[in-house]
């Protein structure tokens, strides 16, 4: 996400913390603060962010303190902590790292005219760090609308070019897709890495912005076939509507916080996300996943019939719908399922190879092959799906003429 | 260009970088997406017409007759893949994705030097001083480079499979070693020989094969190396893996083992024609992945053509015959692949199966002890020789071969047939069950599967 971002200042603030920690006897302070870093090394944010609280309760001025409760905050999905936290911390020392955490987390908390204004400042000095924030700094004004303000901070960072094709040269030091992102704002009737940028972000857990930048290309392509590959995208990742920040920002938490096996804050951030916006799907769809890794299928399949009630036509949900049927053994219901996935994505690999497991399941193994083989020449990374075919066929020899090849993938 | 061409479907990296700048070009991009998605999809002749109709559009376009070449040439039609290649080196000499197409089919068609020239001459796609070393260097330089290219390992790896298969062992051998592809004094036996666990066929497969190019080499290994090639129909390699076998070991009893499975299982080491070995194992696939009976019934009889002694295609055919209910047919292939080769240790089986399968059971009782008489391990054919036999009333002789196969299976099978361990104790204790026992075909010992 895009904390990622802030990776340097992260190991900064690890190197002064180290540093206070080592240099004073074990107060209270100490105790919380080192307590807190271990519970966050460990993922443990819930319990870092109690720590941190204390130490900040011992030593309010501390910055080391405060930055971790910033942090822990943050990935629990804590914002209104978050921003108070970080607006205490630049009112003691405006540097301009603070000022990047600040525009960090006011974004995510959707408070927009304090993010602009914290991203202003950060970018004003010359620091560590402050190219990946002017990268943020732009994402966020594109994703606002602010297109105007966007190719300025563009224009001030000696990113535009004259006849420069930004889907196709890379501007250096810049990140690839903040370089093909400008294409949007330059020439946006000639941007076809457009459908790449939008997968890029989606995949990241951004809704509102790839919409915009989906609907816009669609409307302005006169490629035809990449008009359809958008809609296909559009329609079946992303949702219908824009979704506010704040419940984007929350799923992402929750996404972020399943991922480090810290299901329980997982779930209060997607429900609080689904009280925000109660027509978004992908909340009640990563909650179902928490169920569906803790084999909880009766659970899982609740969230997502509720998730597919919401939009039928995403796919992620769909595709779980159908593994989770499968899973409870009702695999003509799955099968059934698997097939709306198809309709929407046709090229799925996993779809196909989800078919494929259930047809076996089923007995149908003269139907599961084909389908196992169509997924397979989809995506020839699948090794499971590879490996039952190999043992049950022998290895392809067509994929390469002499025995070492065919068993090389 | 160079990765691309290494990876089989050429094609589909091929379409990632097709350019679609103008109207007509995206026009020839739907086109490239037509064959890919064909391909995808396992309609393999739809995807050889688009291919046809792409090159008709740009025939002066070396890649898309790499691409028509190589669906070609992944179907079996080797014909028109070797005239595709042709065209697009005479259109592009220096095309590096042409020249590696065409080293790969060479090999297909067993023209194992012109091959090699090929892929030497695919090389020359690398920056000189790669190439150099790959071609020239001393084994140090050539380890170092096939160790950071991955193009050149694949080429290396290619060229020592050739080598071998050409029958001089010794010499892949020390190609191997040249390439660094094997390390002197490592125990790949040992590495082979290691409980499966989370490793892939793929990786297993492997394993077997370096222990086979290992100095010294193992005997044992490489036996099993020959048994997992003629498995996968790799049937030439195999005759040479398997003899080669057969004259390290340095037990007499192994020795006669090594030529009995010469004899029975790889037709007693008669060359064959390396065409109708790939079109068989082709048309395998062809039926049995996508279950194309029409594509593969039409190479398997090229097969035949071109090769009327060679078993393996009749025992195919036998099979596409069998799943359509063409029992006749399937009997007369299963008749035809015993004519050709009397000592044909699966031919006598899968015909006895047949014979089973048609409740024909006193036909198929000296099918089956001719099978077991041939190969005696293999519990799926004493479960059905028992069958037979107690359809015919011949208890005392179901009760033996039923303990024969239960035996073996407790040896090194995990399944426990307790159906089959039902049956046999009703019928011990003389409550005489309904029906025939059942007769489960498990899989046999590797080097004795997947025909």
């Amino acid at each position: 996400m895009r904390f990622r971002r802030h990776l340097a200042i992260a190991t900064c603030l690890a190197a002064v913390l180290a540093l206070a920690v080592g240099a004073a006897a074990q107060s209270p302070f100490d105790i919380a603060l080192e307590a807190g870093l271990a519970a966050m090394r460990a993922n443990r944010y819930r319990e870092a962010l109690e720590r941190f609280r204390e130490a900040v309760a011992a030593a309010p001025d501390n910055l080391a303190a405060l930055l971790a409760q910033v942090r822990a905050a943050n990935a629990l999905g804590e914002f209104d902590e978050a921003v108070a936290t970080a607006r205490s911390i630049v009112a003691m020392a405006a540097a301009p790292e603070h000022q990047a955490w600040l525009a960090a987390v006011a974004e995510r908390a959707g408070l927009t005219d304090e993010a602009r204004a914290a991203y202003k400042a950060s970018v004003q000095g010359e620091w560590l760090g402050r190219s990946d924030v002017a990268e943020s700094y732009l994402l966020f004004l594109v994703d606002i609308g602010d297109h105007t303000a966007a190719l300025e901070l563009a224009r001030a960072e000696g990113w535009l070019a004259p006849d420069r094709d930004y889907c196709r040269d890379p501007l250096p030091g810049i990140n690839r897709r903040t370089g093909m992102l400008l294409a949007w704002l330059v020439h946006p009737d000639q941007a076809p890495c457009l459908l790449q940028v939008a997968r890029s972000l989606t995949d990241e857990g951004y809704t509102r912005l790839p919409r915009h930048i989906l609907l816009d290309l669609i409307a302005k392509t006169d490629d035809q076939k990449l008009k359809a590959r958008a809609t296909a995208f559009l329609r079946a990742r992303l949702p219908q509507h824009d979704v506010p920040t704040l419940a984007e920002a929350l799923n992402g938490a929750g996404y972020s916080l399943s991922r480090r096996l810290q299901n329980d804050d997982a779930m209060r951030a997607y429900e609080r996300a689904m009280a925000i916006d109660p027509r978004f799907s992908w909340p009640p769809s990563n909650l179902a996943r928490v169920h569906i890794n803790r084999k909880d299928y009766a659970q899982a399949l609740e969230w997502l019939q509720k998730a597919v009630a919401l939009n039928p036509d995403h796919l992620r949900a769909v595709q779980n719908l159908g593994w989770t049927l499968n899973e409870l053994g009702r695999r003509d219901e799955a099968l059934a399922i698997y097939q709306r996935a198809l309709a929407l994505d046709p090229d799925d690999a996993w779809t196909h190879a989800n078919i494929g497991w259930a047809l076996l399941k089923l007995g149908r193994e003269s139907e599961a092959v084909p389908a196992l083989q169509t997924s397979l020449r989809l995506d020839p990374s699948q090794r499971n799906v590879r490996n039952f075919l190999d043992t049950r066929f022998g290895a392809d020899p067509r994929v390469g003429p002499s025995p070492f090849s065919s068993h090389d993938r | 260009m160079t990765r691309a061409a290494l990876a089989l479907v050429a094609l589909l990296l091929a379409i990632l970088v097709w350019p679609a700048a103008s109207a007509a070009e995206s026009d020839l991009a739907a086109q490239v997406e037509r064959v890919t998605k064909a391909y995808r999809d396992g309609r393999f002749q739809d995807a050889l017409t688009d291919a046809r109709d792409l090159v008709q559009r740009v025939p002066g376009d070396p890649t898309a007759r790499t691409l028509y070449g190589s669906i070609a040439e992944y179907i079996g039609e080797f014909d028109e893949a070797l005239v595709a290649y042709a065209q697009a080196r005479t259109l592009a000499p220096d095309h590096p994705g042409a020249q590696f197409r065409m080293g790969s089919l060479l090999v297909r068609l067993g023209a194992y030097d012109q091959a090699l020239t090929h892929l030497d001459f695919f090389v020359t796609s690398f920056p000189w001083e790669v190439r150099w070393k790959f071609l020239n260097g001393q084994p140090e330089q050539k380890a170092e480079i096939v160790k950071s290219e991955r193009g050149l390992e694949a080429i290396a790896q290619l060229k020592v499979d050739i080598v071998m298969e050409k029958g001089d062992v010794a010499r892949a051998r020390t190609l191997a070693q040249e390439y660094g592809l094997v390390a002197p004094a490592h125990d790949y036996c040992a590495d082979a020989r290691q409980p499966a666990g989370r490793r892939g066929g793929d990786e297993q497969f492997k394993a077997f094969r370096l222990a086979a190019l290992a100095t010294p080499p193992d005997a044992d290994c490489v036996w099993w190396y020959g048994q997992w090639l003629t498995d996968e129909g790799y049937v030439r390699l195999a005759q040479i893996v398997v003899a080669e076998a057969t004259r390290l070991t340095t037990s007499a009893t192994n020795k006669q083992l090594g030529e009995r499975y010469l004899k029975i299982r790889l037709i007693d080491g008669r060359q064959i024609s390396k065409r109708a070995e790939q079109l068989a194992i082709i048309g395998r696939q062809r039926y049995l992945r996508e279950r194309d009976a029409a594509g593969a019934t039409q190479l398997l009889e090229e097969a035949i053509r071109l090769e009327p002694t060679f078993p393996r295609p009749y025992l195919h055919l036998a099979r596409i015959a069998w799943d359509r209910k063409e029992h006749a047919s399937a009997l007369s292939w299963l008749e035809r692949a015993l004519q050709v080769d009397p000592e044909h240790w699966r031919a006598h089986r899968n015909l006895a199966q047949v014979l089973v399968g048609l409740g024909r059971f006193a036909d198929a009782e000296p099918r089956l002890r001719r099978a077991l008489d041939l190969f005696a391990d293999d519990p799926g054919a004493h479960l059905m020789l028992a069958r037979a036999l107690y359809a015919q009333g011949k208890y005392e002789e179901y009760v033996k071969e039923t303990r024969a196969a239960l035996q073996l299976t407790s040896t090194w099978s995990k399944q426990q047939f307790p159906e089959v361990r039902d049956f046999l104790a009703k019928h011990e204790a003389g409550d005489e069950p309904a029906g025939l026992p059942p007769a489960p075909d498990p899989r046999i010992l590797m080097g004795w599967n997947q025909d």
